[in-house]
């Protein structure tokens, strides 16, 4: 089963890195550049999985996975953090909290970004 | 009492009438008849006994002064004359008992008229109880004054109505009053008319609230003017049925504890600044090099785990490579920065002319960046500035560079030059989106960039870097959106370079 995902991640680097990563692959996935940027893809395209790194500038990933929750159309939207540095420690609150569905730490590599994937795919 | 009349002819009174006797034994007092100049006992009347312990027969024909270790309160010889002149002296003496213990007592002395050879009645009164509670009561007082006069505080007693009553010398001096000054006084005269109310408060407190001291931080007026911050606490004395008689305040002198408090206060502001400094800057390096670790670890992963084409194993090497390359750059910026900050990096200064530097940098960016077409403004005759060639060059690299980055190809980038009084102006201007109004004045900070457009590259140290570098020259730099769009950097340096100063050194200094 495909799964169908929104990335949020202000990096270019990081999304070109997670576009090659999910090359081959039978999921299907869309890129967000910032927290509104993503807000607004979710609600029109409506995926499966929302994976949005945490520190951003503007809305960043814990100001977004709010507006999600807050959003009743999206309550079937799964949430991943992507987590670099200290930050990470918000994000576990977040998950702690209820509603993030997987933890990504960055660094990462395509096999981990894939694992994670087939996990979510398979808990479907 | 009188033993004799007057004129009677002189002879030992003899007092074998037992009526008479029985008189001298009824009265309460010690009657004893000593007789000139031996001084020997030879009348004891019963109260004398009382009094000092042994009976007549046992002290009959003894020397009474030896008896009774009489001390006398002045020379005996003096009395002795009073005597003799008007036959009478009474004052204070100290006898001994049978035993040892003292006696005070209310002494009069009659020299028996006529009486040959002399005698004297002496008939004392004890009043040793009284005179001991004299003196105990005197040894308290003294006590007191002296805890009073020595407190290392600061005492003094208030009427009801404010006037200082008394004041105790420490008070004084902490006043730098002379002695009695404080006394002139209602107690509010010496307080900071600031901290007026809050002593009032006090003292009306204490008043209604019963003996339970009230205690307020106080600043105190000195005589010559001067402030001194203190500790006051205040209770009341009470008469017999409750009312209030008068306020007792200590005073306690607290200006060192403040100043050393407002030390301390400055002390841990910088070390919390400090500290906060230090966890920006991890937190920022950190999140740089776990992004920078991402692209390399990923990258790296692909290429060992798939076949790619030779076209793409190219490009992800340059990306590998480009990550490596970006981390060394912002240890670099990150050291150079705390370098300049801490004096480390001292300026070597020369005069260095302003255009042909923004020229040939100019250059370099037509060639490294042909997308981004660089307009040069520049006055002509700008005098030199005392300036080293190298920073200069840095300040107008990493200004140029940052505009390139947030401008759009194709639109210019404008640097223009003028020499504004004694100051040479660089403004850089780009074609970019200009920027947020509330990011105009941190755009020179550290640890911005986390929430700044990281879509740009960089170490987000550029512009601390032009900052720092242009305040060590004695120069200033700003940030403003200019009118037709884009952000506008300004430099200005002094032409003689002014005084070397380390910018913001120490203030965000953290390595």
């Amino acid at each position: 089963m495909p799964v169908r995902i929104v990335f949020c991640e202000d990096e270019p680097i990081i999304r070109k890195l997670i576009g090659l990563s999910l090359r081959g692959t039978p999921h299907e996935f869309r890129m967000a550049a910032g927290g509104s940027e993503a807000l607004d893809l979710v609600r029109r395209w409506r995926p499966d999985v929302l994976i949005t790194d945490v520190a951003m500038p503007g809305m960043d990933g814990l100001q977004l996975a709010a507006a999600v929750r807050a959003d009743g159309a999206l309550r079937n939207l799964r949430i991943v953090f992507m987590t670099a540095s200290v930050r990470r420690e918000a994000a576990q609150a977040e998950e702690a909290g209820g509603r993030a569905a997987g933890h990504l730490r960055k660094p990462f590599g395509p096999a981990a970004l894939r694992a994670l994937l087939a996990a979510l795919d398979e808990r479907g | 009492m009188s033993p004799g009349r007057p004129r009677r002819r002189a002879r030992p009174l003899r007092v074998a009438d037992d009526r008479l006797r029985t008189v001298l034994d009824g009265v309460g007092d010690a009657i004893l008849i000593r007789q000139l100049p031996e001084d020997v006992i030879t009348f004891w009347n019963q109260g004398a006994a009382e009094t000092y312990g042994w009976s007549a027969s046992e002290v009959r024909g003894k020397v009474a002064h030896a008896l009774l270790q009489t001390s006398f309160p002045v020379p005996v010889e003096t009395i002795m004359c009073r005597l003799r002149q008007t036959g009478h002296w009474r004052g204070q003496l100290r006898q001994r008992r049978r035993g040892g213990m003292e006696a005070v007592v209310e002494s009069r002395w009659t020299l028996l008229p006529g009486a040959v050879p002399e005698q004297l009645m002496e008939v004392d009164r004890d009043v040793t109880r009284p005179a001991a509670m004299e003196i105990a009561l005197r040894e308290v007082e003294q006590h007191l004054r002296s805890v009073f006069d020595h407190s290392p505080l600061g005492i003094c007693t208030v009427a009801l109505d404010g006037r200082v009553l008394t004041a105790n010398p420490t008070l004084h001096r902490m006043l730098r009053m002379e002695a009695g000054g404080a006394q002139t006084h209602a107690f509010a005269g010496i307080v900071h008319v600031d901290d007026g109310a809050a002593v009032r408060a006090m003292f009306a407190r204490t008043a209604t609230g019963g003996a339970q001291p009230v205690a307020v931080e106080a600043r105190l007026r000195r005589a010559d003017g001067s402030v001194l911050w203190a500790r006051l606490s205040a209770s009341v004395v009470t008469d017999p049925s409750g009312g209030p008689r008068f306020h007792v305040a200590m005073v306690e002198d607290i200006d060192e504890r403040r100043q050393v408090d407002a030390a301390m206060e400055r002390v841990n502001a910088r070390l919390e600044a400090l500290n906060r400094d230090k966890g920006r800057l991890l937190s920022e390096v950190s999140h740089e090099f776990r992004t920078a670790l991402t692209s390399i670890q990923g990258f790296s992963e692909l290429l060992r785990d798939q076949d790619l084409g030779p076209q793409e194993v190219r490009e992800l090497a340059r990306d590998i490579n480009g990550e490596a390359l970006r981390l060394d750059r912002l240890i670099e910026d990150l050291l150079d920065l705390d370098r300049m900050e801490s004096g480390a990096a001292p300026l070597h200064r020369q005069p260095v002319e302003v255009n042909p530097v923004v020229t040939a940098l100019a250059d370099r960016m037509r060639r490294t960046a042909p997308d981004h077409p660089v307009v040069l403004r520049l006055a002509e005759g700008l005098p030199a500035i005392q300036a080293e060639p190298d920073r200069l060059t840095q300040v107008f690299t990493n200004l140029l560079s940052n505009a390139v980055k947030y401008s759009p190809a194709g639109s210019p980038i404008e640097v223009s030059s003028e020499l504004i009084g004694d100051r040479v102006r660089v403004t850089v201007r780009d074609g970019g989106p200009g920027i947020p109004a509330d990011w105009l004045e941190r755009v020179f900070d550290r640890y911005t960039r986390l929430e700044r457009d990281s879509r740009v590259e960089g170490t987000g140290l550029g512009l601390p870097i032009v900052r720092q570098i242009v305040q060590m020259h004695g120069g200033s730099v700003s940030a403003e959106n200019a009118a037709g769009g884009g952000a506008l950097i300004t430099v200005e340096l002094p032409v003689s370079g002014g005084p070397e100063v380390p910018g913001d050194a120490g203030a965000n200094r953290v390595l």
